[in-house]
């Protein structure tokens, strides 16, 4: 009888041990994504935070107000959900997706007419099947953002927007803090905040990433207080070539495709984050189970030697 | 002449970043030169070479670079573009085939074809080529 406990015990912690490397070799795929999305994004920095002054100091320029910029009634408003393609990331989905639920159905209770674009198998697969209307969806993303997918995505939204079929777009996604902190959040991304806004939209597009790295918003900051006595009479003086309006149509659709660009890449960062951390706990509890069942295993077996043993003895006794 | 700092940054890296005395770039109405105590200017880029000339000596770095935006304010130039290569960065067997497919679809009569995108990937095509030619003199 010990003897069958033993030999279940030997199985099980075999089974754990090959589950553990599983995990591990999980963790270390996500630690190197990490790594590389994480670099990518950092050196992405500089010319999105370059993009968005030059977008504030053109809007402050331009009195004519750009399509792009028009607030409109909301009739019919957008969702862009960016979720992860795979599971095993502990509670990033979940999160996301119950944020992400909640403002639709806020949106949808005020009555207006509400679509979902989702990015992410997972997004995409909650919201098909609890039937919300989907606006279109991508599970094709595999936790990589590129200029192109960028592109496409944000030239759609231009699209929708300018052909007014949604009035309003917002994006819910993760916004990563640090390799253990990702925090869901919610932001508008068209009509473009108009300039008086914008310094704060612009901030937030890649203040979300600088507020995770304090000294890049210090200097942002910084930046943005040592010209801010010198913009508004250089914003009167600029030369603009071609036109300012031509600069603006050109502008425009860019500053867009990179804000959701940054975006993605943020998202990315936090689902390879998240899976990190998770997969990296997963490894610790295999770890302490297979300790936890070894001593199990050693202490029967060693009372199976002890009554074998007494057995013998009692038989030499006997005799 | 003094020196200014130019910054280039493309959505991948910081290019280019550090102090020259003039700057050429291929904005959209025709290259321009940059000098110390340039007028305040917001331009949009070509595609094609950008020349940076570091000291009065005439040190000169050639970059291709593709489309994009470039501001001048206060002896700072910003560059704003979506590539910007140095020569020895540049493949040129794939600059080369890259010309040869641009030019070949524009004479193409598919009206499924994109002119425009033909057109501006045979001007990146030839400034890469052009920045490789620039640095074997």
């Amino acid at each position: 009888m010990p003897r069958a406990g033993v030999k279940a015990l030997n199985k099980r912690i075999r089974s754990v041990k090959s589950t553990q490397q599983i995990t591990k070799a999980m963790k270390m795929v996500a630690a190197a994504k990490l790594n590389r999305s994480q670099g990518k994004m950092i050196a992405a920095r500089p010319y999105a935070r370059q993009l968005a002054r030059l977008v504030q100091h053109l809007a402050g320029a331009a009195q004519d107000a750009h399509p792009l910029f028009e607030v409109r009634e909301v009739a019919r408003r957008l969702y862009i959900v960016v979720a992860s393609d795979k599971g095993l990331c502990g509670s990033y989905n979940l999160n996301l997706i119950k944020m992400a639920q909640q403002a639709i159905d806020a949106s949808r209770a005020a009555g207006v007419e509400t679509t979902v674009l989702t990015i992410g198998k997972k997004a995409g697969d909650y919201f098909a099947k609890r039937g919300y209307a989907l606006h279109g969806r991508h599970d094709d993303f595999n936790g990589d953002a590129s200029a192109e997918r960028a592109q496409q995505v944000g030239d759609a939204l231009v699209r929708a927007f300018l052909e007014r079929t949604h009035d309003e777009v917002r994006i819910v996604y993760s916004e990563y803090h640090s390799t253990m902190v990702q925090r869901p959040s919610e932001r508008a991304v068209l009509p473009i905040a108009p300039p008086a806004a914008a310094t704060n939209g612009a901030a937030g597009s890649d203040g979300a990433a600088a507020a995770e790295e304090p000294a890049g918003k210090r200097m942002q900051g910084k930046l943005g207080r040592e010209d801010a006595p010198a913009e508004p009479v250089a914003d009167l003086d600029y030369i603009w070539e071609p036109g300012r309006e031509q600069l603006f149509a050109l502008l425009l659709p860019l500053y867009l495709r990179n804000r959701v660009f940054m975006t993605l890449m943020e998202a990315f960062t936090s689902e390879h984050a998240a899976r990190m951390t998770s997969m990296t706990a997963a490894t610790n509890n295999a770890g302490e189970l297979v300790d936890a069942l070894t001593l199990r295993r050693n202490r029967e077996r060693q009372a199976a030697i002890t009554a074998e043993l007494l057995d013998i003895v009692g038989g030499a006794n006997a005799l | 002449m003094k020196p200014f700092k130019v910054n280039i940054v493309t959505p991948e890296k910081v290019a280019w970043e550090a102090e020259a005395v003039s700057v050429i770039l291929p904005g959209s109405l025709g290259y321009l030169g940059i000098w110390a105590n340039h007028a305040p200017l917001v331009s949009g880029l070509e595609p094609g070479v950008v020349t940076i000339r570091l000291d009065d000596a005439g040190t000169t770095r050639y970059m291709a670079c593709s489309g994009g935006f470039v501001e001048v304010s206060d002896n700072v130039v910003n560059v704003m573009t979506d590539s910007c290569e140095e020569a020895g960065e540049i493949d040129g067997d794939r600059a080369r085939a890259a010309l040869a497919r641009a030019k070949e679809r524009l004479l193409s009569r598919d009206v499924a074809i994109d002119k425009e995108r033909a057109l501006l990937a045979r001007q990146r095509a030839e400034a890469r080529l052009k920045v490789l030619e620039l640095m074997e003199k």
